[in-house]
């Protein structure tokens, strides 16, 4: 008899494992992940300093160009072509920032898989699910690992590198 | 002692309890689509209908979770989601559309 209950409780325990699901809400991952936030205001002091970099330049031209009177056609050309050359200048560098954080946000993604299948395997779980793939989850299923996945993301990822290239 | 570990074991890892509602076909069925762009000022009749759409959109999580509360479920997903995890789950599809049909009788 005492078998046949240690058999059944061991059965519960395997048989419960096998559908254990837990949930993380990664959809605040911007301020939660700290490599995302660090991701952020590095993108920001990009964008900053691609508008430092090119911006008076193309306005000191432009009141160049207001200057001059409709007879100065060969020097408004050539400021005009100047402006267009330092704006697509400013735009290739918008690009190449936009590249740089897409790889940054894939390493980023990697840890976040990684992490979902540390914190799930730790427990067991038969999945991890992101609160998104799911139409509802009660309060009180107790399978929420939102603060665990993160917890362990900032770990594995406290900071990813925006490598742009030059 | 063996029997307390194990007992606690089951009881910490429960199963979810999942119910599944395809959630595309009750919009099918509606003609329900969240991507609907609002109609143009003036046009009542299409104004009226977008609303009726917008609003049934926006009744349809809180009917989910209705029905999941009923099933005593502690999840409810989409069969394909379901299907990738390989959980048999009960099918709140048809429930979930009654529902949504009982509280707007006026799109039966």
């Amino acid at each position: 008899m005492r078998r046949l209950l240690a058999l059944a409780l061991f059965a519960m325990a395997n048989g419960a494992h096998a559908g254990h699901i837990l949930v993380a809400d990664l959809s605040e991952a911007y301020t939660h992940s700290t490599a995302l936030s660090g991701l952020l205001d590095a993108v920001d002091a990009e964008l900053a300093r691609i508008r430092t970099e090119y911006q008076p330049e193309i306005a000191k031209l432009q009141s160049q160009l207001r200057g001059l009177d409709k007879t100065q056609s060969a020097e408004r050309l050539r400021i005009a072509r100047e402006i267009h050359q330092i704006e697509s200048a400013a735009e290739a560098a918008e690009v190449r920032l936009i590249e740089a954080n897409q790889r940054a946000i894939a390493t980023v993604d990697a840890a976040i898989d990684a992490a979902k299948t540390a914190v799930a395997a730790a427990e067991s779980a038969h999945a991890l699910l992101d609160r998104n793939e799911l139409l509802y989850v009660s309060p009180d299923c107790g399978c929420d690992r939102t603060e665990a996945v993160f917890a362990d993301l900032n770990r594995r990822l406290p900071s990813v590198e925006l490598k742009i290239d030059r | 002692m063996v029997y307390g570990v194990l007992l606690a074991g089951a009881l910490a890892a429960s199963p979810a309890r999942v119910i599944i509602v395809d959630i595309e076909a009750i919009e099918a069925r509606f003609g329900l689509s969240s991507e609907t762009p609002a109609p143009i000022a003036g046009d009542s009749g299409a104004q009226a209908q977008w609303q009726r759409q917008s609003d049934m959109l926006d009744a349809l999580p809180q009917l989910i979770a209705a029905a999941a509360e009923k099933a005593n479920a502690d999840m409810a997903m989409r069969p394909a989601t379901a299907k990738r995890l390989g959980i048999a789950a009960d099918d709140a599809t048809t429930a979930v559309s009654m529902a949504l049909a009982e509280q707007f009788p006026e799109v039966r």
